[in-house]
């Protein structure tokens, strides 16, 4: 029991201490927390950054992808020549001439 | 006759609208409040001053979060709060108090803490207050933080909700685990002078 008490005495005496003393804010304190406050402001990455960053990312990798998709389908895209379509469709041959 | 209050809402609307004397006003009016979290949370080797800013400069870039939903005094003292057991958190703990750390006067005092034979002289109140830090030391920042406001602070398990936003069977098991770790340590300080 005794030692049960003693925190609750230590802790007793510890609250007489004296608080300190209730001095003001220091010289300066306050300009120089809103100057850093301003410079954190300029300097931080917004949230949206790293989302920026990928979307301008994702930007060029697309028009890579499309760029690359049209050169493959090249050939499919462009009009051909008229005899190009009976060689490609033998079946628009036999309805052609029946 | 003393300067006018702070209008804090009108204050606030200052600032989110880049004014820098209102910023400065925000801090004048605030660094009571900040520097009492900050001196009874400090972890060793870290100025007040240097913490007391940390908290401002993140109650600033935090600005935006702030809804309203509580006083902005409240929600200010969370910032601290969280500030400070985040630096304690950093801080390695003290591995284990030892008599012969103890001033002569701090070894005095413990011994008439422990012995229970004679009253302690209240002029002994500060080196009992060093003595309850180092032991505190020894404690995770969330148990200490809750011991500090409810014993030697003697604030109410509502006013430590208040000021942390834990909740209050959380604050009770924190106190109770606190005080036990601190008996267990006096305990031990006792059977190492004994030894």
């Amino acid at each position: 029991m005794m030692k049960n008490d003693a925190w609750n005495k230590l802790a007793a005496l510890a609250r007489k201490a004296p608080a300190p003393a209730e001095d003001g804010v220091p010289f300066g304190f306050a300009a120089r927390v809103v100057a850093l406050s301003k410079t954190h402001r300029e300097t931080e990455p917004s949230p949206l950054a790293a989302w920026e960053w990928l979307s301008f990312r994702s930007l060029a990798l697309a028009g890579v992808l499309a760029l690359a998709s049209l050169a493959i389908n090249y050939d499919l895209l462009t009009p051909g020549q008229p005899g190009d379509l009976a060689m490609a469709d033998p079946g628009v041959d036999t309805l052609a001439e029946p | 006759m003393g300067e006018p209050a702070l209008d804090v809402p009108a204050c606030l609307d200052r600032v989110r609208r880049g004014d820098d004397d209102a910023a400065r006003d925000l801090v004048v009016h605030l660094y009571p409040l900040v520097i009492k979290i900050v001196r009874a949370h400090l972890p060793r080797r870290l100025a007040e001053e240097d913490l007391a800013q940390d908290v401002f400069l993140k109650v600033f870039a935090r600005l935006e979060q702030y809804r309203g939903v509580v006083p902005f005094e409240h929600w200010v003292s969370r910032v601290a709060v969280t500030t400070c057991i985040n630096q304690l958190r950093a801080q390695r703990r003290r591995p284990e108090l030892r008599w012969a750390d103890l001033s002569e006067t701090e070894a005095e005092v413990l011994d008439a803490v422990l012995t229970g034979q004679i009253e302690p002289h209240p002029g002994e109140a500060m080196a009992a207050r060093e003595l309850v830090g180092m032991l505190m030391e020894q404690l995770s920042p969330e148990d200490r933080l809750v011991i500090t406001l409810l014993d030697l602070q003697d604030k109410s398990v509502a006013e430590i909700q208040r000021i942390t936003g834990w909740n209050a069977t959380l604050i009770k098991v924190r106190a109770f685990r606190a005080r036990r770790k601190m008996r267990r340590g006096l305990a031990e300080l006792e059977k190492k002078k004994k030894t």
